[in-house]
C-alpha cells in the first residue's frame, strides 16, 4: 500500500468513523445571569448577609463597617475591562473631588477628569460617607460639603464566587470539558461556585461532553458581567440599608 | 494447508459469535428441530442481550415459536444475566411461600443491576412478588449511593424504567436516591415524576428539595408546574413547592402574590421561618408578615417584632416581643431563640439566656452553656469579674462533656474545662488590674 492510497485511506476511515459515532452534538444555550448566585467575599469573610437578587455579601469587620457607614455609592467600570485603577494610598490613581459650587463629583484619573457625576446634598453640612466601587476595591470617602478632595476612610478588598444553576447533572458525562473563557474548570468549581476577582472576568462558560446515554452535547451557560454588576450594585443598596436595620437595637 | 485451516475455523467462529439475538430467534422457526434447540439455548444463555428479540415474538403467529419464545421469556424477561436471574427466581418463590428473606444478601451480590427485575416483578400478580420488588429496591437505594448506582444501570443496555421502581414501601431516602439517579441519568421526566410523588409525602424533607428542583429545571416543567398549582390557598406541600421552585427561577414576588391570597393550614413553625426569610430577603416583607402571623411559638413573635420594627411600628414590634417571652416554655425553644437573637446582633439575648439560669444547683446542660454565653456577653462589655463568676458557675453546672474546638482542633473534656480554668484566672487578674 503506497503513502498516497494510506493518504485517501484514512480520511474516509474519519469520515465513516464520524458517521458510526453518536452523531452532532446537541447543543443549548441557557441565559444563566438572572438565576446565578453571587457571592462577594470581603477579606477573610464572616458574616453573610443576604440580599436581594440571590446575592450573598459574606462581610468581615471592617466591610461591615463600611456598607454601615456608608450614605451614597456608585460602581466604576473601565473599557476595556480587566483594568484595575488603584485606589490605595500613597500613590491612589483614581481619586475623587467635590465640587459644591456645580455640585459634581468628579472622578480623576492621575490628574485627569475621567468622569463626572452629578451630587446634591441638600442641606447637609456633615462630610457624605461615600463608597466607591471598582472591580474588587470598595472604598468608602468621605466627602466634605465644603469641596476638596475626598478622603479615603476604608478600603477594603472582595473577591467574587459565582454558583450557575445548572441544568443537568454533569457527574455521569464523559469527556467532559469545562470552560469560561480560555480559562479551564474543574467539575467541582462549576458546582461549587467559579471564583473570580472582579465580575468582568466573567465569560459564558462552555461544558461540553458526552452525555450519560452516549449523545455528545455543547451547553453554554450564558453570563452578562454587565447584569452581575447590576444586582451586585443593588445589593450595596440593600447591604447599606439592611445594616442600618441590623444595627438598629429595639 | 494447516494454516489454511486455521483460518478458516477463526473465521466461523467469527460468524457464529457475530450472530445476535434476532438471528438465534430467527432460528427458532428453523425447519431442523437441532438448530431450534440450538437458539432456544443460546438466547437463553445470553440472558439481557436477548430480551427485546424474544419479547418481539412471544405473539408470533407459528405456535412452536410462540411456545419456545415464552419459555425462554420466563429466563430473560428480568433483564438480569442468567446467574442472578436464578438467584432471583429462588428468591421469588422464597417470598411467595411467605419467607420475606433473602433481599440483603441477594443485593449485596448482585447490585444495583437488581433494579432491572422490578419492572417485570411489578407486572405479577400476586402480593409476594409487588413486596419483593419494593423490599429491592429499597435495599439498592439504602445500600448503594445514587452515583454507583447509576454508574451500573448506565453500563447496561437499555434504559430502566425509573418510575416503575417506586413504590409505596419505598422510605424517602428511597425516593431520594431514585431521583438523584434520574439526574445523573439525564432522565429528567422520570426523576421529575419521582421527585413531585415523593414531594407529595415528604415536603420537609430538605435533602429531596435540590434534586427534585434540578429535574424540574432540566424537563423544562416549572411553568406548567405553576399553572396547575398556583391556584389560591394550594395544599402545604404545593405551597412549599412553588415557594422554593420561585426561589430556583428566581420569581418570588410571583411567590408572594400567592402568600397575600392565602397560606395553607398545617405549616410547621420551621417552615413558615423559612418562607419569610426567603421572602425577606428579596425585600417582600408584607407577605413575609403574612407568614410570621401564621404561628405562635417564640421564634415566629420574635422574627416578626424584628419585621415590624424594620417597617417603622415599634409598638407593635414591643407587643411581638412580649408575646415571644410568654412562649418560652421548655429550655430548647429559649436556647434558639437566644441563639437567633445573638447572631442577630439583638442586646436582648442576655435576657434570653438568663431564663436558662438555674437556682438549685442541679446539673443541666442548657443552663451551663447560658452561662458560658452570659460570661462570653460580659468579657465583651468588660465585666471581667461577672464574666469569670459566670465561666466558673457554667463548670461548676456542666453535665456531660464540654465539646470545645480551639482553631479547629477539638479539645477533650479535661482539656477544655483546664481551657476555662485559665479563662476565669486571666479574667480575675483583669478585673483586679485598675482601669
Amino acid at each position: 500500500m503506497t503513502r498516497r492510497t494510506i493518504g485517501r485511506i484514512v480520511p474516509l476511515l474519519l469520515v465513516l468513523a464520524g458517521r458510526a459515532g453518536a452523531g452532532y452534538p446537541v447543543q443549548a444555550t441557557f441565559p444563566a445571569s438572572p438565576s446565578a448566585q453571587l457571592r462577594v467575599i470581603f477579606g477573610a469573610g464572616g458574616r453573610e448577609v443576604l440580599l436581594p437578587g440571590q446575592v450573598t455579601f459574606v462581610l468581615d469587620a471592617a466591610a461591615a463597617g463600611l456598607f454601615l457607614q456608608a450614605e451614597a455609592q456608585i460602581g466604576l467600570n473601565t473599557e476595556p475591562p480587566g483594568l484595575s485603577l488603584p485606589l490605595a494610598p500613597p500613590n491612589p490613581l483614581l481619586t475623587l473631588h467635590y465640587d459644591p459650587a456645580l455640585r459634581l463629583l468628579r472622578v480623576v484619573l492621575a490628574q485627569e477628569e475621567l468622569t463626572t457625576l452629578g451630587l446634591d446634598p441638600g442641606d447637609r453640612v456633615l462630610p457624605l460617607p461615600f463608597l466607591l466601587r471598582h472591580r474588587e476595591q470598595f472604598a468608602l470617602y468621605s466627602i466634605s460639603m465644603q469641596g476638596g478632595p475626598a478622603t479615603l476612610v476604608s478600603l477594603c478588598r472582595a473577591r467574587y464566587q459565582l454558583r450557575l444553576q445548572l441544568q443537568r447533572d454533569y457527574q455521569l458525562c464523559s469527556q467532559l470539558a469545562i470552560h469560561l473563557g480560555e480559562r479551564e474548570l474543574s467539575l467541582a468549581e462549576l458546582q461549587e461556585g467559579i471564583g473570580v476577582e472582579a465580575l468582568d472576568e466573567l465569560a459564558d462558560v462552555v461544558v461540553a461532553g458526552t452525555d450519560p446515554p452516549g449523545q455528545p452535547f455543547v451547553h453554554t451557560y450564558q453570563l452578562d458581567h454587565r447584569q452581575l454588576a447590576k444586582r451586585v450594585n443593588d445589593a450595596c443598596e440593600a447591604a447599606m440599608k439592611r445594616l442600618r436595620e441590623f444595627w438598629r437595637q429595639p | 494447508m494447516r494454516s489454511r485451516l486455521v483460518w478458516c475455523c477463526l473465521v466461523v467462529t467469527g460468524l457464529a459469535q457475530g450472530r445476535d439475538a434476532a438471528d438465534w430467534v430467527r432460528d427458532l422457526g428453523a425447519p431442523q428441530n437441532e438448530v431450534r434447540e440450538a437458539a432456544e439455548r443460546q438466547l437463553v444463555s445470553q440472558g439481557l442481550a436477548a430480551r427485546q428479540a424474544v419479547r418481539s415474538v412471544l405473539k408470533d403467529p407459528d405456535p412452536e415459536v410462540r411456545l419456545r419464545a415464552q419459555r425462554i421469556w420466563q429466563q430473560v424477561r428480568w433483564g438480569l444475566e442468567p446467574e442472578p436471574t436464578q438467584a432471583l427466581l429462588v428468591l421469588l418463590a422464597d417470598w411467595r411461600q411467605g419467607k420475606s428473606r433473602g433481599v440483603p444478601g441477594f443485593a449485596e451480590t448482585w447490585g444495583a443491576q437488581t433494579l432491572r427485575a422490578i419492572p417485570e416483578l411489578r407486572t405479577e400478580p400476586d402480593e409476594a412478588a409487588q413486596k419483593l420488588a419494593g423490599a429491592i429496591a429499597q435495599r439498592i437505594c439504602q445500600r448503594f449511593k445514587a452515583v454507583d448506582i447509576a454508574a451500573q444501570l448506565q453500563a447496561m443496555p437499555g434504559e430502566i424504567p425509573l418510575a416503575s421502581l417506586a413504590s409505596d414501601s419505598l422510605t424517602a431516602e428511597g425516593y431520594r436516591t431514585l431521583v438523584q439517579v434520574g439526574n445523573l441519568l439525564w432522565q429528567a421526566d422520570a426523576a421529575t415524576a419521582l421527585g413531585l410523588r415523593a414531594w407529595r409525602r415528604w415536603p420537609e424533607d430538605r435533602e429531596l428539595r435540590q434534586p427534585t428542583l434540578l429535574a424540574i429545571r432540566a424537563s423544562g416543567c416549572a411553568e406548567a408546574i405553576w399553572e396547575r398549582l398556583g391556584k389560591p390557598v394550594p395544599e402545604r406541600a404545593d405551597f412549599l413547592l412553588l415557594a422554593y421552585l420561585a426561589e430556583d427561577t428566581g420569581t418570588i414576588p410571583r411567590f408572594a402574590e400567592l402568600v397575600a391570597q392565602g397560606v395553607p393550614e398545617g405549616l410547621a413553625p420551621d417552615e413558615l421561618t423559612a418562607l419569610a426569610d426567603l421572602l425577606e430577603q428579596e425585600d417582600q416583607l408584607p407577605a413575609a408578615k403574612l407568614l410570621l402571623e401564621r404561628g405562635d411559638t417564640a421564634m415566629l413573635h420574635y422574627r416578626l417584632s424584628r419585621l415590624l420594627l424594620c417597617q417603622d411600628d415599634p409598638a407593635g414590634a414591643a407587643r411581638e416581643w412580649e408575646l415571644a417571652l410568654t412562649k418560652l416554655a421548655d429550655p430548647g425553644a429559649i436556647y434558639t431563640l437566644a441563639s437567633r437573637l445573638e447572631q442577630d446582633g439583638d442586646s436582648r439575648a442576655e435576657i434570653v439566656w438568663r431564663k436558662l439560669l438555674r437556682e438549685d444547683g442541679k446539673t443541666d446542660v442548657y443552663a451551663s452553656n447560658a452561662c458560658f454565653r452570659l460570661a462570653a456577653i460580659h468579657e465583651a462589655r468588660a465585666d471581667y469579674a461577672v464574666a469569670a463568676d459566670f465561666y466558673q458557675r457554667g463548670l461548676d453546672c456542666m453535665e456531660g462533656a464540654i465539646l470545645m474546638t480551639v482553631g479547629g482542633k477539638s479539645l477533650t473534656h479535661e482539656q477544655a474545662k483546664e481551657r476555662i480554668a485559665e479563662t476565669i484566672r486571666t479574667l480575675r487578674a483583669q478585673a483586679a488590674t485598675p482601669p
